[in-house]
Order: C-alpha cells, then sequence, then structure tokens
C-alpha cells in the first residue's frame, strides 16, 4: 500500500512537471462539443447543431431574429447583428415581396454584403445541384432577384405565409469569393474547400481553425462594425458527455455543449441547479422546442401503401385493428399517469404536452387541457369500442367483441411498442406505459431497436406504436408533412402514422395563405389544429423535456435565450 | 525466408478479399442510412432525402455500391468527347438513364480502392484518406506508447514473478494481473479521470493538446501529460497479459538444463535469470505482437472516445455510429492490412530470435 502510495504521489510529481491541467488563456469562450466535428460550415449545407452554431457568428443572414419569439424581425437589435433587412414591403396581391437591405456590412475581406450575394445563394439552392436540405423555400419562392445593392425582390409561386421563415433559412455566401471557384457549375458547391475553411465571413468572428476531433476555433473579427471583447470561441470535440462535463467543472472550458446546444443531461440538472445556486456557475433553463410521443398506426401495417396517389386521390390503406378507431387511442391516452413517466422517467425534468409542439412555440396552445389519468374512464371507452375484460382478471389481455369497429371478434388487446435503443428516458418510459396499459388489460410487447433498424420500420409503417422524438419544431407548428396525406408516403414520408382529417388539411392551408398574414389570425388557426391534434391523438402526447445552458462565472454579463446562448455576444467579457 | 514472405503476402490477398465483403455486406445489411442519421426531421421532405440518397449512391443494388467501392465507377459511365456530361455506359451493369427521366446520370469519378482511391466521406465531404491520415498519428502515438509501457512494466514483472514464484511479490503480481485484466478500460479511465483530472486537478481531462485559437499542437514531449492517462488506462490490460505471458514462458526456462548448468557453473543470480533465462522466455512472447497489434487498434476504440483522443479509433466508432461507410471500409482495409503485417511480424521475429525455427 505504502508503495502503491508513493507510486501515485510520483505519478503526480511527474504530471506536475510536464505541465499542470489546461490553461484556458483569458478571455476565450470554450465549449465542449459531444457530436461530430462541424466538417461544413458552408450555410447552406451545414446541418448539425454545431455547424449551426458556428454560422450564427460567422455568416449574415437576411434577417435578425427576435431571441424571444424567435421571429424573424426588420432591422437589428444591436450593430452586432448581421441581419440585412431594414425592412420590407409585400404587394397587393402578396405575390412579390421587396427587402431594403443595409448598406453597411462588410465581409472581412473588406468587399461589402450586398443583395446580390443573396441572390447567388439562393441561386445555389434553387439549381437542386446542392446536397442542401433547405429546400422547402423553393416550394413558394419562384424568383429572387437582386434590383440593386440594397435590395431584393421575391416573387412567389404561391402565397405563403412561412416565405419570411423559409428565406431566412440559411445563411448568406460571399458571391465574389465562391463563384470563380464553381467553374459555372453549382454542384462544385458541396466540395469546396472553403465548406471546411470560410476564410471570407462577416460574422463578430473569422474562422480560425479545425483540428479533426479535437477543436474548432473562431477568432475575434477586429474589423467589425462592432468588435466584440471574447478573443475568440473555441469548440472542443468530447465524444464522451461525462467527460465534456467534467473539463467544465474543472474550468477546461467555459461552457456545457456549444452555443447551439444546452447539453446538461436531465440526471444532473439538479445537482447543476444546487451548485449554481451555491454561486460555483451560471445556468439558464427553457423548455425545449421539441418533444416526445408515442406514434399510433392508423393503417393497415401488413400492407403499407401511401396515403394519396400522384394525382392526389386518397387510396385505401385499411385499419389497424387497435388504432384505427379513436375511442382506442383516447382510452390509453386516459390509462397512464403522466407524473409517473415525467416523473420516473424523464427525472421531472420534463413537462406534460398535450398536442404537436411545446408551450414554447407560439402556435401551440398552451390553454389545452390534458388528458387526465383515469384508468376507470379509459375502460369504459374500451368497452364502448368493443374491448372487454372477459374473464374479470385485470392480468389478462382485454378481447374484442363483435362491437369492435377493426378488430377480430375474440382476438386481444395486444401491440408492439418499440423505441429506440440507447435512449435511457424513453426505455424508462416505454417501462411504464408497458406498466401501466396490463394493468387494464393491455399487452404491450416494448421493445427497443438500434435507431436505424427503428427508422425503417417507421418510414417503412410497419409498425404498431412508435416512442421517438423531434426537436426544432417551427414555431408556428405547420405539420403539413406529418399530418396531411402529402406525408404519407410508405419508405420516406412523415406521415407515418398515415392520419387524415379535411379540416386539418384546410386549416394548414389557410394558416399558410392567409392573406395579409395576420399572425393573431394565423396563431388561432394553429391553435385550432392544436386542439384538433389534442382530441384526435394521431400521436400520443407525452413530454417536452426541459434544456439547461450552463456558463462558467467567468462569463460576465451573459445573457441567453432558449434561440441561442450568446444573444449578446457584444456585451460579453471574460474575467482571467 | 524471402519466398516464406512473398508466400504469405500472396495467401492474404483471398483474406483480405474476403475481408471487404464480409464487411461491405455487414455495412449493406445494417438498417437505416446515413440520410436517416443526417437528415431524419420532419420539415425535411422524402423527394429531398431520396434526392441526397442518390447523390451518393447509397441506393443503388449491394453489387453496384461494391464494385463501384473497389474498382471505381469511371468504367460503369464515362464521357468520351469531354463536354462534362456522361455518353457511355457499361450495360450490363448500369444504364446510361437509370431513371428514365431523359437526362443521363454523372459520368463516374471514383477510382475505387484497387487504384488507391478510398473514396469520400459521406459526412465530410473530404477524401477518406486524408481523414485517415490525420488521425493516424495520434492512434500511433498513444498505439506505440502503449504497448513500449506494458512491455517496460510487463516484462520485468513477469521475470521476477517466475524466480519469486510462490511468495508475495508472485502472487501480488498475478492478483493485479487478473484484476487490470478483468477491469473494462472506460471504466478505469472514468475513475482516473476523476482522481487525476476533477479531484486533483493535475492532469488535463482528455483532449491532446490543449485548446487554443490557432490549431497549434505542440510537440509531444510539451504536451505529454495528456497522454499520461490513457497510455497507463490502455497499457494496464496489456501489463496483465505480458507479465502472464512472460511468467509462464520463464518458469518453463529455469527448468531447462542448461540453466541448472548455468547456475552450477557458479553464475550469479541476475545473471542466470536475466542473460539466460529471459532471454530464451522471450521467444514465445514474441508472437504475441501480431495479437497485440490487433487489439491496440481495437482497443483505441473505446479508449479515444473516452479519453477525447484524436485518433482513427474516434473516426472508426463515429463513422460507425453515423453510417459513413467509405471511411468505415477505409479504416477496415487499414485495420486488416495491419493485422496481416503484424502476425507476418511476428512469425518473422520468432525466426529472428530463435536460430532453431526455420520457416518454410
Amino acid at each position: 500500500m505504502y508503495k502503491l502510495t508513493r507510486i501515485l504521489l510520483l505519478l503526480a510529481l511527474f504530471a506536475l512537471l510536464v505541465g499542470g491541467a489546461s490553461a484556458q488563456d483569458g478571455g476565450i469562450l470554450i465549449g465542449t462539443n459531444f457530436g461530430g466535428d462541424p466538417t461544413n460550415m458552408n450555410p447552406l449545407i451545414s446541418n448539425n447543431t454545431v455547424e449551426l452554431g458556428l454560422n450564427e457568428f460567422l455568416f449574415p443572414s437576411l434577417f435578425n431574429i427576435d431571441p424571444v419569439t424567435r421571429a424573424p424581425m426588420m432591422g437589428g437589435r444591436n450593430d452586432q447583428d448581421n441581419g440585412l433587412a431594414l425592412d420590407w414591403s409585400i404587394s397587393d396581391d402578396g405575390s412579390t415581396y421587396t427587402f431594403n437591405l443595409r448598406d453597411d456590412i462588410t465581409w472581412n475581406d473588406g468587399t461589402p454584403v450586398t443583395a446580390h450575394d443573396y441572390q447567388f445563394t439562393f441561386d445555389a439552392l434553387a439549381s437542386g445541384l446542392t446536397s442542401s436540405p433547405r429546400t422547402d423555400v423553393l416550394q413558394s419562392v419562384e424568383t429572387v432577384e437582386a434590383v440593386d445593392d440594397t435590395t431584393i425582390v421575391v416573387k412567389l409561386k404561391i402565397n405563403s405565409c412561412r416565405v419570411i421563415e423559409e428565406l431566412d433559412d440559411f445563411g448568406i455566401l460571399p458571391k465574389h469569393h465562391i463563384e470563380p471557384m464553381l467553374d459555372g457549375d453549382f454542384s462544385n458547391i458541396d466540395t469546396l474547400e472553403y465548406n471546411k475553411n470560410p476564410d471570407v465571413t462577416a460574422g463578430v468572428f473569422n474562422f480560425g481553425a479545425l483540428i479533426a476531433d479535437q477543436q474548432t476555433s473562431l477568432i475575434r473579427n477586429d474589423n467589425h462594425w462592432m468588435p466584440v471583447s471574447p478573443e475568440g470561441y473555441i469548440i472542443r470535440n468530447v465524444p464522451d458527455q461525462i467527460v465534456g462535463i467534467e473539463q467544465f467543472l474543472a474550468g477546461e472550458a467555459t461552457s456545457v455543449g456549444t452555443a447551439g446546444s444546452a447539453s446538461v443531461p436531465p440526471p444532473r440538472m439538479q445537482e447543476f441547479r444546487d451548485r449554481a445556486e451555491a454561486g460555483e456557475f451560471q445556468i439558464y433553463e427553457y423548455v425545449d422546442d421539441g418533444l416526445t410521443f408515442v406514434g399510433f398506426n392508423l393503417a393497415d401495417r401488413s400492407n403499407p401503401v401511401n396515403g394519396q396517389d400522384e394525382d392526389g386521390n386518397a387510396i385505401d390503406q385499411g385499419k389497424h385493428p387497435l388504432f384505427g378507431d379513436v375511442r382506442v387511442r383516447q382510452a390509453i391516452a386516459q390509462a397512464v399517469n403522466y407524473d409517473d413517466i415525467i416523473e420516473g422517467a424523464a427525472e421531472g425534468e420534463a413537462i406534460q404536452v398535450n398536442s404537436f409542439g411545446t408551450p414554447a412555440l407560439w402556435g401551440y396552445d398552451a390553454d389545452m387541457e390534458p388528458w387526465p389519468y383515469d384508468p376507470d374512464a379509459a375502460l369504459a371507452l374500451l368497452a364502448e369500442a368493443g374491448f372487454v375484460d372477459h374473464d374479470e382478471d385485470p392480468s389478462t389481455p382485454l378481447v374484442a367483441t363483435e362491437d369492435a369497429l377493426y378488430a377480430e371478434p375474440g382476438s386481444e388487446f395486444a401491440f408492439e411498442l418499440l423505441t429506440n435503443s440507447g435512449n435511457v428516458v424513453r426505455e424508462a418510459a416505454g417501462t411504464v406505459i408497458q406498466d401501466q396499459l396490463g394493468q387494464i388489460g393491455i399487452a404491450v410487447d416494448f421493445q427497443t431497436q438500434e435507431f436505424g433498424a427503428l427508422v425503417q420500420f417507421l418510414l417503412g409503417q410497419d409498425f404498431d406504436a412508435i416512442m421517438i422524438g423531434f426537436t426544432n419544431l417551427d414555431q408556428d407548428t405547420d405539420a403539413r408533412n406529418v399530418f396531411t396525406p402529402v406525408g404519407d408516403l410508405v419508405g420516406g414520408g412523415f406521415n407515418f402514422v398515415s392520419y387524415s382529417n379535411d379540416r386539418l388539411t384546410e386549416l394548414y392551408d389557410q394558416a399558410l395563405s392567409l392573406p395579409g398574414c395576420d399572425f393573431a389570425e394565423r396563431q388561432a388557426l394553429y391553435h385550432e389544429i392544436s386542439n384538433i391534434l389534442r382530441e384526435e391523438l394521431p400521436w400520443w402526447w407525452l413530454f417536452a423535456p426541459f434544456s439547461m445552458y450552463a456558463e462558467a462565472n467567468s462569463v460576465q454579463n451573459w445573457m441567453p435565450y432558449a434561440e441561442t446562448r450568446y444573444a449578446n455576444m457584444a456585451d460579453i467579457a471574460i474575467s482571467p | 525466408m524471402i519466398k516464406y514472405i512473398i508466400r504469405r503476402l500472396i495467401q492474404s490477398i483471398p483474406i483480405f478479399f474476403g475481408i471487404t465483403i464480409l464487411s461491405y455486406l455487414l455495412l449493406w445489411l445494417a438498417p437505416g442510412s446515413v440520410i436517416e442519421r443526417l437528415y431524419f426531421a420532419p420539415n425535411i421532405k422524402a423527394e429531398t432525402r431520396a434526392k441526397l440518397a442518390a447523390q451518393l449512391g447509397i441506393d443503388d443494388p449491394f453489387h453496384i455500391q461494391y464494385l463501384r467501392w473497389l474498382a471505381g465507377d469511371d468504367w460503369l459511365r464515362w464521357d468520351s468527347d469531354g463536354d462534362g456530361v456522361a455518353d457511355g455506359a457499361f450495360e450490363p451493369l448500369v444504364a446510361l438513364d437509370e431513371d428514365g427521366d431523359g437526362i443521363p446520370e454523372p459520368r463516374g469519378d471514383n477510382y475505387g480502392i484497387l487504384r488507391g482511391d478510398f473514396g469520400i466521406s459521406f459526412i465530410k465531404k473530404q477524401p477518406v484518406m486524408e481523414i485517415i491520415m490525420a488521425n493516424l498519428p495520434a492512434t500511433l502515438e498513444l498505439g506505440m506508447a502503449t504497448i513500449l509501457t506494458s512491455m517496460v512494466i510487463g516484462i520485468p514483472v513477469g521475470v521476477l514473478s517466475a524466480v519469486t514464484r510462490g511468495r508475495r511479490f508472485d502472487n501480488t503480481a498475478r492478483v493485479m494481473s487478473v484484476i487490470f485484466d478483468a477491469i473494462p478500460n472506460f471504466w478505469l479511465g472514468y475513475i482516473l479521470i476523476f482522481i487525476f483530472g476533477s479531484w486533483l486537478g493535475i492532469l488535463p481531462i482528455g483532449g491532446r493538446c490543449t485548446p487554443n485559437l490557432y490549431g497549434v499542437c505542440p510537440s509531444l514531449f510539451q504536451r505529454i501529460n495528456y497522454l499520461l492517462l490513457p497510455t497507463v488506462v490502455f497499457a494496464a490490460g496489456f501489463v496483465a497479459l505480458y507479465s502472464r505471458y512472460v511468467r509462464t514462458s520463464t518458469l518453463e526456462v529455469l527448468n531447462e538444463d542448461y540453466i541448472r548448468t548455468a547456475r552450477a557453473k557458479g553464475l550469479s543470480p541476475q545473471a542466470v535469470n536475466f542473460r539466460h533465462a529471459m532471454r530464451n522466455a522471450m521467444i514465445p512472447v514474441a508472437t504475441l505482437l501480431g495479437p497485440i497489434i490487433t487489439n491496440v487498434w481495437a482497443g483505441a476504440l473505446v479508449i479515444e472516445t473516452v479519453f477525447a483522443w484524436p485518433g482513427v479509433g474516434r473516426i472508426a466508432f463515429t463513422s460507425a455510429i453515423q453510417q459513413d461507410h467509405p471511411v468505415v471500409m477505409g479504416i477496415v482495409i487499414i485495420a486488416s492490412l495491419g493485422t496481416i503485417l503484424g502476425f507476418l511480424l511476428s512469425d518473422i521475429l520468432y525466426v529472428l530470435i530463435d536460430p532453431r525455427i526455420r520457416l518454410n
């Protein structure tokens, strides 16, 4: 034991001699990224949260985003903002938008950022030759034309109230720098060296360096019209979240996560609250813009077919023997105690949601009543739907009677619930669901699948019920790809539950093309959609998780929002 | 010897091809694809995902994908007049206009691994070889430090264990050997990170260099503190392996007649143990090199992930998760070659150390 202690002491002494823990340079923000490297920082193509977080500090965009409402806005909050649009006007028929842009933003090589840069970026997207996933805008926009350096005219194919958000879905590329590298072929955009080393940018930081699987750095742009205080921003690539959190606690990083991600895991949130209260560091909590749900397959899983043909005519998809009946879905929604799921599975770090979206999104009606936990009401509803306890033994499954709409009489009430393996919250929630539904005679075969396999079942529409989650939902909660027949495509569509409701489709269309796009009127329409989805339960709404930013005390004047960790980079100062 | 090496290398060719077919097949059979990994979101339309899949060629049948990876696709569709549009196709396998939209599919521009082209990463859009070579030095650094440490500690411990057989040192060494062999690497890694990084604060928690704005990574000596913990954790199992092997081998040698003779001649115990016994006991240990190289390669996956060490194991792990097939296959190829050559090296070392052995 004495020898072992000596060896440990020698080891410690050696470590001290060769250098202590990594020193943090004064004035540098250091974040920890638990995903892969930000390998593609081209704002047209970049797709993951780290890349999008970096884009925020490197590239100009058409609009500034209001950090509270997350909506595009005219002008900027302060001189640091990179949004070009000062104001805009809409033609009387709603088919043409004219944007006036500011003229005082320059790329870091001194060239002004102009309307031509925006048109060039849009043209690249519209060419269809890039691997950009941001193609939604092409559904509604016909052309984008730079009339002069500070004016853009956008002509629409269809009136769309989402066009402002869609036009802001990508950062702007420097035309004068990129165009000569393309040889007239937009398909070359995907493989530009610029994507890994964006040397011409226009943000508060310039791109520094990327060391594969180690770190990415941004360096203060001293030529920016409003230079910020931090010398730079380093994102360390740490694949293991436990290790990343230890780096933060040991002072090797100034934040857990990056600009675009929170990353304090639910099991450690209470510890972080306690330690923040004790003054060790700062935290900021918010409700995430994503939700976890169970999708019910409403169609016959033995013969998955699309929701409509090429002419838009409905195709008979058959009915799922259990979930084809809305009463069954409503009964299930009342048979499980949500508190047990939230407290037991989500560690209490989530809130119950009652429809598509979360209270963080303006399209979501936060006044909706949740489904109550009422197993007796659930059993009564199931009896009405033709499923009864034939042997008065609650431990055996209910059995379908002649009254069941789609189930074979005599068949047991049993279904398969799938989720992705490795997600401990969903695995625990599945166990709670299996247990509590079992108590009223619903046999749940709960299985976990590797994510790729789960996606194959999901998109192939070959499942009974799947528990999964989506994040980064749109503010207006528009989900026509998810709940209308347009998205009901076997193998690729996101209406994988095969839900269809004419009124809902009509409401989505109205909210999208409302003349004048009045916010309150649109919100009312989306709230009506929220209530229909709450009632009809094509998805069984479970919860929206909390998110938590953690930031070192050395980062002063820190003012985060759910939208971004550093909304006020211009005010941030870092103490040594 | 030369003939033997050539014969072994020739024998390796079918093994190598077998490995590539099996590996590619396993990747192909895995459910899902890189498209679902990257673009699984309701606001990305099915057509967009289908287009992205076609761009990567992952919607092609298995034999086309494998052939493209192995032998390239510049012979599948070509552009003979140089106008940038494909005008010919190897019809038995592909059509010029596969989707029948009246527009020829793009000409092939991959040469395949047989011609040294490992392809482009689906995720990083970067040549696979470039990605691997960027991370290879880190893995070699960690691997060599690990093998060196395990030999420097494991061999003397094994010899001392043998010569002190049944005594306190031997018993302690054997117990420790079992413990270090049984402890999972990642667990030991976490424990040491907590002790030396979080608690004592004397060693950095993961990484290979101190974070800095200009991406500069100094020479090894200036950042050896970053290498310390991963090496100790990685070497723990190999120390146990070496010490056990050497102990057994030394015990066998100690019972040989020539050792008795050496003792009878009046040589000191140190001379007997280290000059006569240890040299002969090393012969079977040489055969360990091949398996250890393979194990280092495989173990790097875990160690590099826990310690945020930017090596090939890290990219193997993330690429497999993200289903970035070209990168995974590139690493499989290099790992296969490393294993084949490692075992060959073991056999050659065996001959060099023990003159009684002849390869034929």
